[in-house]
Order: C-alpha cells, then sequence, then structure tokens
C-alpha cells in the first residue's frame, strides 16, 4: 500500500463529520469498556445497526473508535476496581491494582492509555506494510483454499475453546446448520423457510450476535446477580483514592519502550492467529516479558513495567486480527467478526478484492485505526482522572438500557421484525449457553463464515467434476489441511499431556 | 432433572439433529448426495452434515453426562440466585409481551415506554428513577433513530 495512498485517504477523512463520530465511538467505547459486563464485542454489536444508517466512512469511523477505545477502558475497571471490564485486562489487575492501592492510580491510567496507543500503532504499521503482500498471496487461492481457510479459522476457535472440544464442535455445527437457511447458493432452492418470506435471504449474523452477546448477556448477568458483592464493588467505586501523575517520565518511558515494541510485534503476530484474542495475547506476553525481564519478580505486585507489557499486548491484536479478517476473510477475533459481518452488509467482500476493487476504502479504514489511536491517547489522558466517575453505574441501568438497544438496534439493520424475534430467541439460548458452560465463539463463527465454506466446497467440486481429492491435490490446501488437523489434534495431545503430568505431580 | 450435568443440552442436540434429519428425508429436493447433482453433491449435503454432527455431539455430550453422574449441576440454584431466576424469566416474558403487542398494535412507541417502565419496576428502581429512565430512554430512541435516521418502526 503506498505512501501517497494513505495520505490521499487520509485528506479524504478530515473532515468534522468523521471526527465527530469517531469521538462518539471513543466516548460510548471508553464507557462500554470501563463499565464491568459490558465488553468490545457488545458494543460494537449495539453500535453496528447505527452506523448502517450513516455515510459508510462516518460509521466505520464510530465503529473504530469505539473498538479501540473499549479495548484500553478495560483497564480502567481492572486498576480501579481490580475487576478487569474485559478478559483482556485481566494481567492489567494483576499490576493495576497494586498500583492504584499505593497512590499511583493517575500512573496506572496513564501508561494504560500511552502503551495502549502504543501496541496500536505497532499493530496498525503492521498491517499497513504486511496485508497487501498477504493479500497479493490470495491471488493463489481457489474456492478449496477459501473454504479450508475458513475452516481452519472454525477449527482455531474451537481448539482454543479450553477443553470444550465437543461443545466447540456441536456449536460450530449448529452455526454452519444455521446458515444453510434460506436459499441454496447453487441452485436456488429454499432451505428451512418454512413458507416465510423474511427468512429466505438467510439468517442475518449481526441480530444473532446481539442476542448472544447482548440480551444473553444481561439474561446471564441478571441470573448470576449477587447483591452482596455488587454492594462491596459499588462502595469499592466511591473510594476516591488518590491518584497521583498521570504521565510517566522520559526516564520511564525510555527504560520501558524497547520491550513494548517487542511486545507489539509479538501481540500483533498472535492477533492474526483466528480466534487469538486480547487475552491471549494478555497472558502470553505478560508471561514471557516476567521471565525475561530483570523487574521480573514485582510483575503481578504493582510493577509499572508488567502493566505497561499487559497495556501494549492488549491492544496490539488489534492490527493482527484486522489483516486476518481484510486480506483472507477470517475474523482474528469476536470483534472482528461483527466488522466482518458490518462489512459484507456494506457489500463488501473481505479478501483480495479489499485491495483491487475496495483498495481506496480499505486504506480509509487503516488510517481511520491510525486515527481512533491518536484521539483515545489524547481523550484518554484528558479524562484519565474523571474516567472513575463512569463507574458510577448500577448494574440494572446497564440491564435496562441494553435490552431497549437489543430490540431497536436488531430492528434497524433491514427494518425487519423477523431479526427481532432472531435477537430474542438467539439471547435465550445466548443464556442456556453460558449456564452450560458452552463457547459461542464457533457458533458465530460458524454462521459467519457457513456460507463461505459451502458455497466454495461446492464449486470446486463442480470444479474437480465431483473430485473430493482436489483438496489434497493442491499444495496450499494441502497445508491447509493439515494445519485444520493440527488444529484438532493439539487440544487432544494436550489433554493427554495434562493426565500424564497430573499423577506425576502427586 | 437440572442437574444432569451435560445430558440436558446433549439431548437437545440430537432432537435437533433429528429434526433436520427428518426436514431432509421428507423433502425430496434435498438431495443429499447424486450423480445428477452439481459436484455429486447437492442442497441437503451440508444440512445431513451439520445433523449427523450434532447428533454425535449430542450423544458424546449424553454420555458424558451420565459419566458425570449428577457431580456437575451447570444451575448452582441458591436462593438468591432462584430469585434471580424468576426476574430473567419476568424480562424475558415481558420482552415477548412487547414483541407480540407491538406486532398486534403496530404502535412501537407506545409500547416501548411501557416495556421499559416495565423493566425498570422488575429490577426494583425507585419511582422517580423509572419516571425519568422510562421518559429519557422512549426520547432518546425517538430522536435518534425516528426523527434522526427517518426509521418507521412497523413489525
Amino acid at each position: 500500500m503506498s505512501f501517497e495512498l494513505l495520505m490521499s485517504a487520509f485528506l479524504d477523512l478530515l473532515t468534522p463529520s468523521v471526527f465527530l463520530y469517531m469521538s462518539i465511538g471513543i466516548i460510548l467505547g471508553t464507557a462500554i469498556g470501563a463499565l464491568p459486563g459490558l465488553s468490545a464485542t457488545m458494543g460494537v454489536a449495539l453500535v453496528t445497526p447505527i452506523t448502517f444508517w450513516l455515510d459508510k466512512v462516518d460509521g466505520f469511523a464510530m465503529l473504530m473508535g469505539l473498538w479501540n477505545s473499549a479495548v484500553f477502558a478495560g483497564g480502567i475497571t481492572a486498576i480501579l476496581i481490580n475487576t478487569p471490564g474485559t478478559p483482556a485486562s485481566i494481567t492489567q489487575a494483576w499490576d493495576g491494582y497494586p498500583m492504584y492501592k499505593r497512590g499511583e492510580g493517575g500512573l496506572a491510567l496513564g501508561i494504560n492509555v500511552i502503551f495502549s496507543f502504543v501496541g496500536g500503532m505497532i499493530s496498525i504499521l503492521l498491517l499497513i506494510l504486511l496485508a497487501q503482500p498477504i493479500a497479493d498471496f490470495t491471488i493463489k487461492f481457489g474456492p478449496a483454499e477459501y473454504a479450508l481457510v475458513a475452516l481452519f479459522g472454525m477449527t482455531m476457535m474451537i481448539a482454543v475453546s479450553n477443553g470444550k472440544v465437543v461443545k466447540g464442535l456441536m456449536l460450530g455445527f449448529l452455526g454452519l446448520g444455521l446458515s444453510t437457511v434460506g436459499l441454496d447458493p447453487v441452485t436456488g432452492l429454499k432451505r428451512f423457510t418454512f413458507g416465510n418470506m423474511g427468512l429466505q435471504s438467510g439468517i442475518a449474523f449481526i441480530p444473532v450476535m446481539i442476542g448472544l452477546l447482548g440480551l444473553g448477556e444481561v439474561f446471564y448477568q441478571m441470573y448470576d446477580y449477587n447483591k452482596k458483592r455488587a454492594a462491596e464493588e459499588l462502595e469499592a467505586r466511591k473510594i476516591n483514592q488518590s491518584l497521583g501523575r498521570v504521565i510517566p517520565t522520559g526516564k520511564e518511558m525510555k527504560k520501558w519502550m524497547p520491550r513494548n515494541i517487542i511486545v507489539g510485534l509479538a501481540a500483533t503476530v498472535i492477533g492474526a492467529i483466528p480466534a487469538a484474542g486480547g487475552d491471549i495475547s494478555a497472558i502470553i506476553c505478560w508471561g514471557n516479558s516476567k521471565r525475561f525481564s530483570k523487574d521480573g519478580e514485582n510483575y503481578g505486585h504493582g510493577s509499572a513495567e508488567g502493566l505497561s507489557v499487559s497495556s501494549t499486548a492488549n491492544n496490539g491484536v488489534i492490527g493482527g486480527a484486522m489483516c486476518t479478517m481484510l486480506t483472507l476473510g477470517i475474523p482474528g477475533d469476536a470483534v472482528t467478526a461483527v466488522l466482518l459481518g458490518s462489512l459484507m452488509m456494506y457489500g463488501m467482500t473481505p479478501g483480495h478484492t479489499m485491495f483491487t476493487e475496495q483498495l481506496d476504502f480499505t486504506a480509509q479504514i487503516m488510517v481511520l485505526m491510525v486515527l481512533a489511536n491518536i484521539l483515545f491517547l489524547i481523550i484518554g489522558l484528558a479524562t484519565a482522572k474523571i474516567s472513575a466517575k463512569l463507574l458510577n453505574m448500577s448494574q440494572p441501568t446497564v440491564w435496562a438500557a441494553v435490552g431497549v438497544l437489543c430490540i431497536v438496534g436488531s430492528y434497524c439493520i433491514s427494518n425487519s421484525y423477523m431479526d427481532v424475534i432472531i435477537m430474542f430467541i438467539m439471547g435465550i439460548l445466548g443464556f442456556f449457553l453460558k449456564i452450560y458452560d458452552f463457547p459461542s465463539g464457533p457458533l458465530v463463527l460458524g454462521l459467519l463464515l457457513g456460507g463461505m465454506i459451502e458455497k466454495n466446497v461446492r464449486t470446486a467440486l463442480i470444479i474437480s467434476q465431483g473430485d473430493w481429492g482436489y483438496f489434497v491435490q493442491r499444495p496450499i490446501s494441502l497445508v491447509l489441511l493439515i494445519l485444520i488437523g493440527a488444529s484438532f489434534l493439539f487440544p487432544v495431545v494436550q489433554g493427554i499431556l495434562k493426565k500424564k503430568k497430573a499423577p506425576a505431580a502427586e | 432433572m437440572i442437574k444432569k450435568g451435560d445430558t440436558i443440552p446433549g439431548i437437545f442436540s440430537v432432537l435437533f439433529g433429528v429434526l433436520i434429519l427428518a426436514y431432509i428425508k421428507t423433502n425430496e429436493k434435498m438431495v443429499v448426495m447424486s450423480a445428477d447433482t452439481y459436484g455429486g453433491i447437492g442442497p441437503g449435503f451440508f444440512p445431513f452434515v451439520c445433523a449427523v454432527a450434532l447428533v454425535i455431539c449430542g450423544v458424546l455430550l449424553v454420555l458424558r453426562g451420565i459419566k458425570q453422574n449428577g457431580n456437575v449441576d451447570y444451575f448452582q440454584l441458591t436462593p438468591e440466585r432462584k430469585e434471580n431466576l424468576k426476574s430473567v424469566v419476568m424480562l424475558a416474558a415481558l420482552v415477548f409481551i412487547m414483541l407480540l403487542a407491538w406486532k398486534v398494535s403496530k404502535m412501537f412507541f407506545l409500547c416501548l415506554p411501557i416495556y421499559v417502565f416495565a423493566v425498570n419496576k422488575l429490577l426494583k428502581r425507585s419511582w422517580l428513577f423509572t419516571i425519568l429512565f422510562t421518559v429519557g430512554m422512549t426520547l432518546f430512541i425517538y430522536l435518534l433513530f425516528r426523527v434522526g435516521f427517518h426509521i418507521r418502526f412497523r413489525p
């Protein structure tokens, strides 16, 4: 991607509306990330329907602002009340909260903003540098490769589902099954529509996401609500301990920066692996940094360096996840799954066409990510101390508001009452999935990628005149098949090794 | 019944898979595999694969549930959670009634404030908060979606 193209995209984006919507996104994202129970994924899923009514650049400016800021804002609750706003912020709580307790809360919040910015910028830079070559490589992809890349994305999601392989598989196939509702991509036959016109175009992805991650989450949080624990958290939020300075000194920045550049690079690579999100990145980067750092023994006990590493690792996955999504059409994490759905609803096809027919818009997305990082750095630093006040919103207020937004948001995507019904059913399903400890990721990916898998498998078989050997005769698809097999074997081998280690430890 | 661990989701999975298989079996156009179709597989192939996989995963979960022998209890119903569960059921019922009322009356902006009001009372919010929240939320939705985006909430 040339410098001229990026500059031209930058100049196109210098409009008041872009900055207005991006600022709204950043404020919303900060609030969403800072409130326990609300995640970046839920925020993006709820706001996406609104963006369909805006110009696509303004809409994406809002989404990029929200996403980038929600990821960093998850660290605010981790630092101030020892409750990670998102799973990816868990390691930030380990170091940030002890810092806050010893009167360095302001510095912890400052480190969170600055190093989230560092991680975000490194990953976006890599995205800009690597996306085009990867996209160029995908020219060699045919239907067999696209089908297997999508399948690989799904199997990775199942492989990282923490020992819930059967449950992950079951939901992956359920999602794949739901993706077959509507017109058959080859023959045009109506499948599972039961005479309902609203189902002919298939089950829309965004209402499913809103139901699973929005309404389902509200139902579960209500079920799991503990009055005593909530009262204790509320008390913790009311304590206004001295926060102290926000900005680290030049000497401190110089000391932490080299380590964080390496972490930023590693987090981008982790983010590019389908299904490996911010939580995995934060734990891997924080753990390894602890091993190799001179300050390692202080990690987990209020180490500023440890907090900086966690913050960089957290936002560093964003560029990697976007790279996989834009070049291969495979979401790197749950948020990019929603963004992928949004791109498709805007009529775009993620993959190589994003770097040929839609190159201008792709460049604008990348510049929007840079702008979102710069804006959240400014807003985040300016409001670091005020952000603590955001936490004083009670959970029932959030539930009531999210419930309404789920209904309105799911209707707005295509003015369809059927979408609201689907959202409601998925909300109930999402509640039971959480109760029975099912990972909802494979269901989402199955639904999102099901159409791509079916269409490409069938096209490949038409090309090969029904010869299934076509999938192993092509080198890239053979490599992908091996990777799929390995991703399935990984949790099995891991389980066996764990079982072997357990008696040895006893 | 509720302490059967993975048995219950397993049974649902099997039932869902069997229903899909029954649909494929009774619909003659849902061809699974045939030399006459493009590429040897028909519109029923993918649903068939998913249905079979759902049945297999369901059976595995049922077996795991039996093996768990009541030791795994996903619904740990403490007295507080029992109360919470009632609220969840009530909220789901409120959403259902709201959707039904919207469909029948076709007046979204009449149903919405009633729903918001009822939810806030369900969540035991004070009268003042409930009224302020209901008015604020309805106005926000009306101004943003109806006035701003010109969305006509027609079911």
